[in-house]
């Protein structure tokens, strides 16, 4: 009899309940999150100034720097908060899209490229400034180690051929020449975060190395070396150095007159790299690869035969290149991305009126490889006049342009 | 089962009351308009202070001393402007070169809809090359030239224009 009396008090209970839930459902609840639904992510910081107004690279593509000077070399910190960058010979640093400069060594430096060695610590190339003390007298290809708030070092290396560093951060390898020696020979330093030597590795070479660069891993380096000695003098041969192994090996040697404009890409898909004839201003300049296991080279047939490539990228996750070239000797340079797996070749800017500097040194991928840094300028072909002062100017002078790629999910790199 | 009937009705009314105190802070926004600043509806008040480049004189001038260069200084607005400031910075694109020149004139008055032009002899000539930008292999010449003209008259937003030059 009871079970008879409570169950109906036990559905009215559940009942109103239910009654209940529905009407918070449909009034408080809804009016508590029955805005429109906001996609979370970072807030992207304001454009500068003229930022997308001005720039005829293409949609998206944002000036991570502004106003006069010539930039070269940038570079994005291992955390993808700072970029660093050449300006006119000496070292800078800022935040990506604020306009917070840091000059990072005296004014007349000669510096010739930067690399993050950490959050904070920065390896500078070049020969010193004479107003800086520290760094008198130093010889071209010395390496300095710059860190935030304290005066800038001696040299940490002198006599650096090359230097190659990890795409995603973490690992900077240079290579330096031995001294008190009558053959050629190198060592591979390896240079810790803290700016300290790491390890120096011995490598047997016939020649002067002419660019570097790290694998993926960071475990094996590439190198183009002049060769000055023996038959083959005045070739250039691409050596791979595995740090575990400790011998260098030769995977291509390339015809005579040949000649590789910066370093040669490793990547899990062979070695990638731009050669062309020397002493031939006009020559243009072909894609190669050298197959995993191959002791040949072969031009990259993916990106058709009339493209002439100026410098090359791997990407951190070293699935991609970024190939600053054109279509065709007529057409303007454009930023490239070659998908190594499949040989397709998506043009990633839209160049209108634009010079992009094409050396080595001025192409470099985030760390989280989901866009690309270049240096470029506007064309003038006669007085422009601006509603803005000079420092707020993106394309009347050379500065450094961020290119998504669009490649983040793919690649391996840290987050930006 | 009343305990439970209680704590829902408890928990309704509170409920509710938060609502009601949400709304309460949150007016509908489309019932109120924005209104509009006084300026857009009756048109420009006070001066308003218009500096120009002639580009068409621009192109005229050459890398070297004793150059006269031609500004234009306009008041758009509808009061006078007195004691305009025009000052002229000429500086090369490379920031580690130190040359820079500087030029003032002041324009005493400048009615309402009047164009004052402004001539400066300026000099031109490049800036002797950087010695870390030799060292380098860089070519020093054949940089851009940079002229930031900015004009300001007391109590009025400075304007500021920037002409740059191809070597």
């Amino acid at each position: 009899m009871r079970s008879r009396t409570e169950k109906p008090k036990l559905r009215l209970t559940v009942s109103f309940l239910v009654t209940l839930l529905s009407v918070l459902g449909t009034t408080g609840c809804g009016m508590l999150y029955g805005a429109e639904p906001v996609e979370e992510g970072p807030i992207e910081p304001a454009e500068p100034a003229e930022a997308s107004t001005d720039v005829d690279l293409g949609p998206g593509i944002r000036p991570l720097s502004l106003g006069p000077g010539d930039k070269s070399s940038p570079r994005i910190s291992p955390l993808g908060e700072r970029v660093a960058f050449v300006l006119d010979g000496y070292v800078v640093e800022k935040s990506l899209y604020a306009q917070d400069l840091k000059r990072r060594t005296a004014e007349r430096f000669s510096a010739t490229n930067v690399e993050w060695l950490s959050a904070e610590n920065l390896a500078v190339l070049g020969s010193g400034s004479r107003s800086d003390s520290s760094a008198r007298d130093a010889e071209p290809g010395s390496l300095f180690v710059s860190r935030p708030n304290d005066p800038l070092e001696a040299a940490l290396a002198e006599g650096v051929q090359a230097t190659g560093v990890q795409a995603s951060g973490g690992a900077m390898v240079a290579a330096v020449e031995t001294r008190g020696t009558e053959d050629p020979a190198v060592a591979l330093v390896r240079i810790r975060a803290g700016g300290n030597l790491a390890r120096s590795f011995p490598v047997a070479l016939q020649g002067r190395v002419s660019g570097l660069s790290l694998s993926p891993d960071g475990r094996e380096a590439a190198m183009a070396v002049r060769i000055e000695s023996g038959e083959d003098a005045g070739r250039v041969e691409i050596v791979t150095y595995r740090f575990s192994e400790g011998e260098p090996q030769r995977v291509a040697l390339l015809d005579e007159g040949l000649e590789v404009m910066g370093a040669p890409q490793q990547t899990p898909r062979g070695i990638y790299l731009v050669a062309g004839e020397e002493e031939d201003e006009e020559a243009d300049y072909t894609l190669y690869q050298v197959s995993e296991g191959s002791e040949g080279y072969e031009p990259v047939r993916g990106i058709g035969e009339d493209f002439v490539p100026a410098s090359i990228a791997a990407s951190p996750a070293g699935d991609s290149l970024a190939v600053l070239g054109r279509r065709s000797s007529r057409s303007p340079t454009d930023l490239y991305v070659l998908n190594l797996a499949s040989d397709a070749l998506d043009a990633v800017t839209a160049n209108e009126n634009m010079e992009i500097k094409t050396k080595p040194g001025d192409l470099a991928w985030s760390p989280d490889g989901s866009y690309v840094v270049i240096v470029a300028r506007g064309v003038l072909s006669g007085p422009k006049v601006y509603g803005s002062p000079a420092e707020e100017i993106s394309s009347a002078f050379y500065n450094v342009y961020r290119v998504p790629v669009g490649t983040a999910a793919s690649t391996g790199g840290r987050p930006g | 089962m009343c305990w439970l009937l209680g704590a829902s009705l408890a928990f309704l009314m509170t409920a509710g009351a938060f609502l009601v105190l949400a709304n309460l802070g949150t007016a509908p926004s489309a019932s109120v308009p924005i209104p509009r600043s006084a300026a857009t509806e009756q048109g420009p008040q006070g001066p308003k202070l218009v500096l120009d480049f002639s580009e068409e004189r621009l192109e005229k001038l050459e890398r070297r001393k004793d150059q006269t260069l031609t500004l234009y200084l306009a008041n758009r607005g509808d009061k006078g402007l007195e004691s305009v400031e025009l000052e002229l910075t000429v500086s090369s694109e490379d920031t580690a070169s130190p040359s820079v020149r500087r030029y003032r004139e002041t324009v005493l008055e400048l009615a309402p809809d009047q164009v004052e032009p402004v001539s400066m002899t300026i000099d031109l000539s490049p800036a002797p090359p950087v010695e870390s930008l030799a060292v380098l292999g860089q070519e020093t010449g054949g940089d851009r030239e940079i002229l930031e003209a900015r004009a300001h008259a007391p109590g009025e937003p400075v304007v500021v224009e920037t002409a740059v030059l191809a070597p």
